[in-house]
């Protein structure tokens, strides 16, 4: 019943102030921020009004804590409002090292217990690797299989050959991550989607892999649009 | 939906930046500035279209400016050209320099140098600091060595220049990275730096600015050498004259034409300079040029209306509220009053915004937009109040700007890289538009009521609003390494640790 988690928090950038603030008040020990972008609506007026400005926030969390934080991000900070974001989480399956074990679960009240479940998850988080500028593409393959939107985060990568060297500077290429988190039962249709749209063939050279997603919070407005359709 | 709070969102920016302002001006003049209510109405219509300006600016910057900077500086950089890189950093500084609406009013200022030769050696002053600035980032020199350098060089320099010509040779470093500018050269860097992965990056992707900055001082320092200046001219604020409220209007219109022309002239080059860009190897799709297009056409009309609102309804009310405030009986209060106007008018000051942004995205939210606004406020405070007490006292602005600058160069010492590169940067960047629209007539209009010397008095007051940040915000650099040091780590309670983990060994990797 305590095994780990990495929670993501991804939330409007203004109100990460707060998120934060009650996470440190609940004893989460590690809190990596990271700020990111939602992707551009597919179409009408919106496009050309910027994009919303995200943050993205890592944390460890065990099973416990997590059942707490997120009441409390469900009462205290509104989580469920649309637009102000979601959180959920990955289980972990392993940690290197005893003393990090006992730092990163310090005051969380963590207990060894068993085995997590890893198969099965109702949703699914889907990381996109793709080359920077690409993202709309990548998401116009995405939206067609039904995922809603996504947040983009900058990134650069390393490659398998050693950095290239210009006088003294070192260059990377850009790349773009996107997070989606969906049904599992969307998942191979929006991951077949954008390999065919948006893969290793195209310019954009993105990769998709998916994560399982254990609980959510704020994503109500698709649960609802779900129930909407199960009724009619 | 989305679009609607994206629009309120930079709608409540906007007023938050010039109620402020408003609130203070309307409060003096009823109190103990009297105004007449013809320039009080124009201040007021004038602050409208400063917010609705800079909620259609914010907007561009971040949809044209910031992309196009980026992408531009990016693509400069993969082709690792040293031949293309440089030159490319030449031309852009100096054609965006020459086409910046301020520099021209200096020139105008300048009497004694003929108006082409200053506005070609500027120019020609920015495109070489800004070609030095990248060869410096290409190198892996610090930038606080080039600072010393060149900052020696103007002091140095500012010891023969005449008096007279002190207060405009540093005016000139503030007043010719304006609005356009700011945006385009900031996030050039930051393109450049995107796509760099060694140490030294993320503190490089600021300082473009800061070198810009030095530039055009150098050149006007140098040239009142050659041409043996000996004093600036002034042109005195026009006090708005109307019979009833659609002359105000008209008054607003007219003025309309000239920043029309102005920004159109100053955007251009810009957008050629990108269009053969695009053309050339950039190639974005068209959503992409779609969204910089609709951005370009924002920064357009935000900064006219911003132009013609300050213009027209600021320019005057500062001149006033000076000239009425100096001539009090107790002539003191300019001080304290002008610290707090110059608290909050740095906040309207529309290349701020883009700072505050590309710090905060570049230091993932760790240096906040608002502590650097804080500080970038409380330096504008200081300067204003430095500058005014200089108008009462007439004391040289070299008493000031030296050792003023001597400080910040010593706490560049102090605090890590990326603070001193955003201080030296937001010297330029807090000495906009505002500055030369509403504290300088304020600081002219003192002087005025005073009797003392326009020239060697008033002016000055940009050189001080783009010198206080240095130290502002360096300040906030020590503070950010004090904090960090004193974060003690968290041990972990050995007690807490449960009797099954307490028996694993320190480096197995523990399956969950």
């Amino acid at each position: 019943m305590s095994e780990l988690y990495l929670m993501t928090t991804i939330i409007d950038r203004k109100l990460l102030p707060r998120f934060v603030a009650l996470y440190q008040e609940r004893h989460i020990p590690v809190n990596l921020i990271s700020l990111g972008h939602g992707t551009v609506p597919p179409e009408g007026a919106a496009r050309f009004l910027g994009n919303a400005e995200k943050a993205v926030c890592f944390s460890l969390v065990t099973a416990q804590t997590w059942r707490e934080t997120k009441r409390a991000l469900r009462q205290t900070l509104h989580i469920d409002v649309p637009g102000v974001g979601v959180a959920f989480t990955v289980p972990l399956s392993s940690i290197g090292g005893r003393r990090e074990l006992a730092f990163l679960t310090d005051g969380q009240n963590f207990t060894r217990g068993e085995e997590s479940v890893m198969r099965g998850t109702e949703r699914e988080l889907i990381v996109i690797i793709g080359n920077q500028g690409y993202s709309e593409l990548i998401m116009d393959a995405a939206r067609e299989a039904g995922a809603y939107g996504g947040t983009i985060v900058h990134a650069r990568g390393t490659g398998m050959e050693r950095a290239e060297r210009f006088l003294g500077i070192s260059l990377a290429s850009e790349k773009d991550m996107i997070f989606i988190v969906v049904k599992t039962a969307q998942r191979d249709l929006i991951m077949q989607k954008i390999m065919l749209k948006a893969g290793m063939e195209t310019p954009a050279k993105a990769i998709a892999f998916s994560l399982p997603v254990s609980d959510t919070a704020g994503l109500r407005l698709m649960d609802a649009e779900d129930e909407d359709a199960a009724a009619t | 939906m989305l679009y609607r709070t994206r629009l309120q969102e930079k709608l409540d920016e906007a007023l938050q930046a010039v109620l402020p302002i408003i609130v203070i001006v309307l409060a003096l003049s009823l109190s103990i500035a009297p105004m007449t209510s013809g320039v009080l109405l124009a201040f007021l219509l004038g602050g409208v279209l400063l917010v609705a300006g800079m909620m259609f600016f914010t907007l561009g910057a971040e949809l044209a400016m910031e992309p196009m900077g980026e992408k531009v500086g990016s693509k400069v950089t993969q082709t690792r050209k040293l031949w293309l890189i440089l030159p490319v950093g030449f031309f852009l500084g100096a054609l965006i320099t020459v086409s910046e609406p301020d520099l021209q009013v200096l020139a105008g200022q300048v009497q004694s140098i003929p108006n082409s030769v200053l506005i070609l050696s500027v120019a020609g002053g920015v495109g070489l600091f800004l070609a030095l600035a990248l060869l410096r980032m290409l190198l892996g020199v610090r930038l606080r060595t080039l600072l010393l350098v060149f900052y020696a060089m103007v002091i140095a320099l500012s010891f023969v220049t005449p008096a007279d010509f002190l207060a405009v040779a540093f005016d000139a470093g503030g007043v010719t990275t304006g609005p356009m500018t700011v945006p385009f050269i900031l996030s050039f860097g930051v393109g450049i730096s995107a796509i760099r992965s060694d140490s030294n990056a993320h503190g490089d992707s600021f300082g473009l600015i800061a070198l810009c900055s030095v530039g055009p001082v150098l050149a006007v320092l140098a040239l009142s050498l050659i041409y043996r200046a000996d004093g600036a001219l002034y042109s005195p604020a026009v006090v708005p004259n109307y019979a009833d409220t659609v002359e105000l209007r008209r008054l607003f219109t007219e003025a309309l034409p000239t920043y029309l022309g102005e920004i159109a002239r100053a955007l251009l080059p810009i957008m050629a300079f990108f269009g053969a860009f695009q053309l050339v190897s950039l190639r974005l799709n068209r959503l992409s040029l779609a969204r910089i297009g609709v951005g370009l056409l924002y920064t357009y009309v935000g900064l006219v209306v911003f132009l013609t609102g300050v213009n027209v309804g600021f320019m005057p009310a500062g001149s006033y509220l000076g000239k009425t405030l100096a001539s009090l009986p107790y002539r003191w209060v300019v001080v304290p009053v002008g610290m707090l106007i110059g608290y909050y008018i740095v906040k309207a000051e529309p290349a701020v915004y883009v700072l505050m942004r590309q710090v905060e995205e570049l230091t993932s939210g760790a240096v906040t937009g608002a502590a650097l606004q804080r500080s970038l406020s409380v330096g504008v405070s200081v300067s204003v109040g430095l500058a005014l007490l200089r108008v009462l006292t007439g004391l040289s602005i070299l008493w000031f700007i030296v050792p003023g600058y001597v400080l910040s160069l010593a706490l560049s010492f102090f605090v890590p890289d990326i603070f001193t590169a955003i201080a030296f940067d937001s010297g330029g960047v807090a000495s906009g538009p505002m500055t030369a629209t509403f504290l300088l007539p304020l600081a002219t209009g003192a002087t005025l009521a005073v009797g003392g010397n326009v020239v060697t008095d008033a002016f000055g007051v940009v050189a001080m609003v783009a010198m206080t940040p240095l130290i502002a915000i360096q300040l906030l650099g020590v503070s950010f390494r004090l904090r960090e040091r004193r974060r003690v780590p968290l041990a972990a309670n050995a007690d807490d640790i449960e009797a099954a983990i307490d028996r694993l060994d320190d480096y197995e990797i523990i399956a969950l």
